[in-house]
């Protein structure tokens, strides 16, 4: 079993027709770093599972200090998604921050899809649900969690981010100010 | 419930049988004002259809500081969604800020059902959709407007909101003081 059947039938069971059926959908691709998966300002037409690497959401700024809204990491399902499901220009970049492996399904096929086959209209409802819930997971970090611990909670899930986004980007990502961020990595650094 | 049906059927078309089936859920209640219909670490199982009045929906940290997370006008679905989907405790508090008429349901029920009727789920699917939308804009509000910009915003969305309720729930909601809301209002007169 490949690892976007894992990772579909760890949301909903399908049975295997309707697995094959859905899976049959996603298309394999190779990109470099710097690839643009979802180019800003244009109407995005699919959805992405990244089987390896790293990719990052950005809404890249005039004021060359672009806010990166999300960082995902392997074994996860990913779009514009906003954008998508209201099939209107997409406010972010999606840019690969290494070389990924990406499986990519066009989402129009796959709402299709959906509504003629329960268990996947299913396994929809439970993929938002759980993009839901990790949304709101992360708005209490923010609210709950101080910068320091955001930060770390950060590292331990990209090691290298720090080769990955530049100081300016991890600082707006974390919505602290680059000297804050200076000052918590000195102060991390002081107690290692 | 012809609201209810009416907001449903704008979402996503359903059956004359699928609405009889899940009307069969609903319970009709009315609350007064400042009733809790979660609240922090109760495990959530009901969801709700506001008919009339206004719901917010809070967090309280610690030290027993409260954040409004949003605040709902009539028409709108409420829960404790997080709480819901993990069958866990909540994490929000959800109180009635006027006297509100509701309509009840069991979410797990209601889950139920819509796992053997496609329109159902579909309906739901584009329920969460919207759900997810509108909170994916006022994460990007909370970052992009200043509280000025956001005052602008929640009157647009709910015009008649200061009528209804209080000053220092719209100041919670901004993530302001009651100050900084009337100095906020005096300068946009000006």
């Amino acid at each position: 079993m490949n690892l976007l059947e894992s990772y579909i039938l760890s949301i909903h069971h399908l049975s295997k027709k309707s697995l094959k059926d859905l899976t049959d959908l996603f298309e394999y691709k190779v990109y470099k770093s710097n690839d643009i998966l979802c180019e800003v300002d244009t109407i995005p037409t699919k959805t992405f599972f990244l089987r390896n690497g790293c990719v990052k959401a950005y809404i890249p700024s005039s004021i060359n200090k672009s806010y990166v809204r999300r960082i995902y990491a392997e074994n996860i399902i990913f779009s514009s998604y906003s954008a998508l499901i209201k099939n209107t220009k997409s406010i972010y970049n999606l840019k690969c921050i290494t070389d990924c492996e990406i499986l990519e399904c066009n989402y129009e096929e796959f709402i299709k899809l959906s509504e003629k086959n329960i268990e996947v209209a299913i396994f929809i409802r439970k993929a938002i649900e759980k993009l839901y819930v990790t949304y709101i997971n992360r708005n209490i970090d923010f609210l709950t969690l101080d910068a320091t611990e955001r930060y770390k909670n950060l590292v331990e899930k990209i090691p290298e981010i720090e080769s990955f986004l530049t100081q300016n980007e991890i600082a707006s990502h974390l919505a602290i100010s680059k000297m804050q961020l200076n000052r918590l990595k000195k102060k991390l650094n002081n107690y290692s | 419930m012809e609201l209810m049906r009416n907001k449903m059927n704008k979402i996503h078309p359903l059956s004359d049988e699928t609405w009889n089936e899940f009307s069969s859920l609903l319970k009709h209640k009315q609350y007064p004002s400042k009733h809790k219909l979660c609240k922090l670490g109760q495990r959530a199982t009901d969801s709700y259809f506001l008919i009339d009045g206004f719901i917010r929906v809070y967090l309280i940290s610690e030290n027993g500081v409260e954040t409004n997370k949003h605040i709902y006008p009539s028409g709108s679905f409420v829960a404790s969604f997080t709480s819901l989907i993990l069958q866990n405790k909540s994490i929000v508090e959800i109180e009635c800020l006027t006297e509100c008429k509701i309509v009840e349901f069991n979410y797990a029920d209601f889950i139920k059902l819509s796992n053997s009727r496609m329109d159902l789920c579909i309906m739901q699917r584009k329920n969460l959709e919207k759900f997810y939308v509108g909170l994916e804009k006022r994460e990007l509000e909370s970052v992009f407007l200043n509280s000025t910009e956001r005052y602008l915003a929640l009157i647009k969305r709910i015009p008649k909101i200061e009528t209804k309720i209080s000053q220092k729930n719209i100041a919670l909601h901004l993530g302001i003081t009651t100050v900084q809301l009337s100095r906020l209002k005096r300068n946009l007169r000006t």
